[in-house]
């Protein structure tokens, strides 16, 4: 697209909807096809084929006290779910969630997953991290499963039935930002269609993001190229804020040095982490469930071993993951997917070898503040939670907040399905009615989303290359961001990051790109989404440094403790000046007594 | 290490051509992968296409042609390729830039399968309080068939999808066909079996197996079009 | 054209016509091989044999059978898309006409098999 085409709006394609979903994962997908089930005029925006959502990639299952193995309730898994979060998550949310996955996961199951069964022809399910029965009393086995492959299970068939409902799909198409109008209200957003670099601009009552995470920030990351978070930067340039930006989940097995993810189901089916002297040393950090304890427990005891000089290796600078003392049929049988990993990416059979782990970026547990209906939230002048108008967000991309501090394997597919049809219902009630919001033809603002795109367009140049590159600077970042804000924080490394992320600022700024087309422009899309990058790892840069305790996954050294009497409480932070505001945990469920905040011991 | 990667750059060019790349060796360990090859290739120049995800071998977005063999990158050693590495769009649709591949054809071909489950009459509600059952064994039948990528590997692979790409299916679709045939829970397996008995859906397949033999899942659509055809066979006897 | 004897129909009659056809050649050279043939006449009292005059009549038909849908599989493969129905005509008639001098040469041996008293 040109510069004159950008600079006049009447050219672009521009479409009408009731409702726009931005991403078309596991939560979009989800919520796109309670809404193609009912009269509306909806769209899905995807910047890859919604396949290839990184949904796809998920192992190990999906959370419902179905008691297809040994007893459970949704009551129990709400406790779980809460000690979890260490506190952090809101309980009225969690409630709604766990009460609603019995149902929604054999919904799924209507809808054609894959399951493993059961001898009894019900779905298999397998014990995970922090799960428990009777308060905590013994482990429960609540992970409902397809092998090792759920994610991919769970994503294609919501996709197939979305074609079965006849969903409009924008595939390959970015959304660059929000659109507001005259009124600074969200009117739509637009997009630029990836194969033919045109801009296009869809006008909506409603507009769902569904983005996903945003662990590309790290070096070493379980998620894919794509999620660089970019649904969480347009709310923040919108002016809205984000929550609980400080927590990212480190999983506790990846493949040491490479990332990717060993699911927690291979510790579920009996799987243990060892030590360079061959002890099983998870019983020193958690005496009771082991290597079943929750990941944040898990994560951090690895990182302690290595510290302490018991890693493995040559470097001394990872675990072993060990699973030789398993039937070979089980592991083929339960976790082909993972047994195929290690053998591509490190060659070894898990059947007969233990492999090497370290903790990798995987998951954020912050992120757009909605409340149970998906909505989101912003806060008054008088720190009172406001829904924003025509605006929800739903999946990784949100905080509900369901995973407060600390999220528990399998219960990410469970949020982004709960929470995908919840906002979907509470849309299409909102939709039904009159509509009191933008008008069709009302003017739009534009024009920060003009410049944005000119910028980029005017940054290619012809000139010997520069020395620095939308790459050079992507790298930069997930080495500062692994460094100084990785499983273990301080003062002092965060208050460097924050240092160091303005320099890193300086450099987009000004870097020039090499890649003049429109089609399928790659460079220019890796710009936009490193812009994206850079402002999520300010927003947790801020976020982290002001908060004085160790909670969840946020480990600060220097504050080795939680601090409920200062720090029960969720961060916002807003772009602007990086301003931090706060605003209470929700401790009072929906129809059953809260649960306090207690020790957390495993 | 050398590459001769095919561009095609239709905003600059208008024949598409091949290009040579260099890569240092001490560049490339045992455990390289190609995508990460591409990347550091990408760097410099980065107007090198190719679409890429999950780098594990999963999002199925990083298929291609390396020296004539459709892969995905991202699951390839680059070590156990022989030099120089001759990398191209995978064959038989139209290529948009460089290595990516227009694939809507191909997309339309899973849809026009019904890849979903049929488990209910149109009209009947579905109870919520229960799964249907499936033994592990019905449920070890889809095992081989529900694990496609669509990376299209094997159709782009398949020479009777090349000679008539709009009207067979090709193996990825009806790979799908079959997973949703023989699922337990599916009644609608009769129509299914009518609606794929075609001279042109079906009955293309030659049995070449290039489909099989290109799977980075290493699923097996070929058996899974024979064993369709046995089951119109039985279909017909029943 | 294209739809005529189509998909699984066309697909089990190829193979069932292959394996009559795998049958009946081997067969009708072993018989053909170990009857002493002096005359016309005398191989016109051969070939009426009346099984073997009833399995190389069927065989016409499964051989055109077969041959249709071998065929019309390469056509189909290989001709560029707007001339598949032309070609397919070509066919069909090819096969009408090598089907209708078939069996007129099976008339044919019947009647002169029984001018010769040979019936
Ligand atoms: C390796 C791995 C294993 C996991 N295993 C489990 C597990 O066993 N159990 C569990 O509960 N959880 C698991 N998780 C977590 C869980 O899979 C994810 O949190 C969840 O799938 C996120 O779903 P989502 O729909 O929010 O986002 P995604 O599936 O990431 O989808 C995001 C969508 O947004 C689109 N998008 C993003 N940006 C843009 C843009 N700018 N324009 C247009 N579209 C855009 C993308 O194209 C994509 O369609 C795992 C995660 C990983 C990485």
């Amino acid at each position: 697209m040109s510069l004159a085409e950008l600079d006049n709006p009447a050219q672009w394609d521009i479409y009408h909807f009731d409702a726009v979903i931005v991403g078309a994962g596991g939560a979009g997908l989800r919520s796109a096809l309670q809404l193609a089930q009912s009269d509306q005029n909806v769209a899905v925006v995807s910047k890859v084929f919604p396949t290839r959502s990184h949904t796809v990639a998920a192992q190990g299952g999906i959370n419902a006290a179905l008691g297809n193995l040994s007893e459970d309730n949704w009551h129990w898994h709400m406790y779980d779910t809460i000690k979890g979060s260490d506190y952090l998550g809101d309980q009225d949310a969690i409630e709604f969630m766990c009460r609603e996955a019995a149902e929604i996961v054999r919904e799924l199951e209507h809808f054609g997953v894959p399951f493993s069964r059961t001898d009894a022809g019900t779905i298999y399910q397998r014990p995970f991290g922090g799960q428990s029965q009777r308060f905590g009393k013994s482990q429960a086995t609540r992970t409902c499963a397809a092998a090792d492959r759920t994610g991919h299970a769970i994503l294609h068939t919501l996709y197939q039935q979305n074609l079965k409902a006849g969903t409009t799909f924008f595939n390959e198409a970015f959304a660059v930002d929000l659109v507001k109008d005259a009124q600074g209200e969200v009117a739509g957003l637009v997009i630029l269609d990836i194969a033919r670099g045109k801009v296009q601009l869809l006008r909506a009552r409603s507009v769902v993001l569904a983005t996903g995470g945003a662990c590309q920030l790290f070096e070493t990351n379980t998620n894919a190229k794509i999620n660089t978070g970019d649904g969480l930067a347009m709310v923040l340039r919108a002016g809205l804020p984000l929550q609980d930006m400080e927590f990212w989940q480190f999983h506790p097995t990846g493949v040491a040095g490479k990332g990717m993810l060993l699911s927690e189901a291979a510790r579920g089916e009996g799987g243990v982490l060892r030590n360079a002297e061959g002890r099983a040393f998870m019983v020193d950090y958690a005496p009771n469930v082991k290597d079943l304890a929750s990941r944040d427990v898990v994560a951090r005891a690895i990182a302690v071993e290595v510290k302490e000089g018991r890693g493995c290796g040559p470097n001394k600078d990872h675990v072993l993951l060990d699973l030789t003392h398993l039937d070979a049929e089980v592991i083929k049988q339960r976790l082909p997917g993972i047994r195929d990993i290690a053998l591509t990416f490190l060659g070894l059979d898990m059947c007969d070898s233990p492999v090497p782990v370290y903790p990798t970026a995987h998951y954020m547990m912050g992120g757009i503040p909605t409340d149970f209906h998906g909505r989101v939230l912003t806060q008054s002048v008088q720190g009172e939670a406001t829904p924003v108008a025509g605006l929800y967000a739903i999946g990784e991309c949100a905080c509900v907040s369901v995973h407060g501090a600390n999220r528990l394997g399998g219960n990410s597919l469970l949020d982004i399905v709960v929470f995908g049809r919840a906002a979907a219902r509470h849309l299409q009630a909102a939709l039904a009615g009159p509509n009191t919001r933008t008008q069709a033809d009302s003017p739009l603002d534009l024009a920060p989303i003009q410049q944005r795109l000119a910028h980029w367009q005017q940054a290619v140049s012809d000139e010997a290359r520069s020395e620095d590159s939308v790459a050079a600077i992507r790298r930069d970042l997930q080495a500062a961001m692994q460094q100084d804000c990785g499983v273990f924080r301080t003062e002092e490394t965060l208050t460097q990051l924050c240092a160091s992320l303005a320099a890193l600022q300086a450099r987009l700024k000004k870097v020039s790109l090499q890649d003049a087309s429109a089609a399928f422009n790659l460079e220019r899309l890796e710009a936009m989404e490193l812009e994206n990058l850079m402002t999520l790892a300010t927003a947790t840069a801020y976020s982290a440094l002001a908060r004085k305790e160790s909670r969840g996954a946020h480990s600060r050294m220097d504050y080795p403790d939680r601090d409920d009497q200062a720090w029960l409480k969720h961060s916002l932070y807003f772009l602007q000046d990086h301003r931090l505001t706060y605003k209470p945990v929700n401790l009072t469920p929906l129809t059953v007594d809260g649960f306090e905040p207690k020790a957390r011991v495993y | 290490m050398q590459f001769s990667i095919y561009r095609y750059q239709p905003e600059s060019h208008d024949e598409p051509y091949m290009q040579s790349f260099e890569l240092a060796d001490d560049r490339i360990n045992d455990d390289t992968m190609l995508l990460g090859a591409l990347e550091m290739l990408r760097e410099q120049d980065p107007t090198l296409t190719f679409r890429s995800s999950c780098k594990e071998g999963v999002c199925g977005s990083d298929g291609m042609n390396v020296n004539g063999q459709n892969v995905l990158s991202c699951i390839t050693q680059v070590k156990s390729l022989p030099a120089p590495v001759v990398i191209r769009p995978m064959p038989g649709l139209p290529v948009i830039r460089d290595l990516v591949i227009d694939m809507d054809l191909f997309y339309r071909h899973y849809e026009s399968v019904d890849p979903y489950l049929q488990p209910t009459q149109p009209n009947q509600t579905i109870d919520l309080d229960h799964e249907l059952l499936q033994s592990p064994q019905e449920r070890e039948r889809l095992d081989g068939s529900y694990e496609c990528i669509l990376c299209g590997c094997c159709a782009t692979s398949c020479p009777s999808f090349w000679w008539n790409p709009d009207q067979f299916h090709g193996p990825a679709a009806l790979l799908a066909a079959r997973r949703f045939v023989i699922d337990s829970r599916d009644i609608t397996t009769r129509d299914r079996l009518e609606k794929l008995d075609d001279v042109y859906k079906t009955f293309r397949c030659r049995n070449i197996q290039n489909c099989t033999a290109s799977c980075p899942k290493g699923l097996n659509p070929s058996q899974a079009i024979n064993e369709l055809k046995s089951l119109m066979l039985k279909k017909q006897v029943d | 054209m294209t739809r005529l004897l189509t998909g699984f129909r066309a697909h089990l009659w190829q193979r069932v016509s292959a394996v009559w056809l795998l049958v009946y050649v081997p067969l009708a050279v072993a018989y053909l091989a170990f009857q002493p043939v002096s005359s016309h006449a005398a191989l016109m009292g051969v070939l009426s044999q009346p099984l073997f005059w009833v399995a190389s009549v069927l065989t016409i038909g499964l051989l055109a059978v077969h041959a249709w849908v071998g065929v019309r599989d390469a056509i189909l493969d290989y001709a560029p898309r707007p001339r598949v129905g032309l070609w397919l005509m070509a066919l069909a008639t090819m096969l009408a006409f090598w089907v209708g001098f078939a069996l007129y040469a099976a008339w044919r041996i019947l009647v002169e098999a029984n001018e010769g008293g040979l019936l």
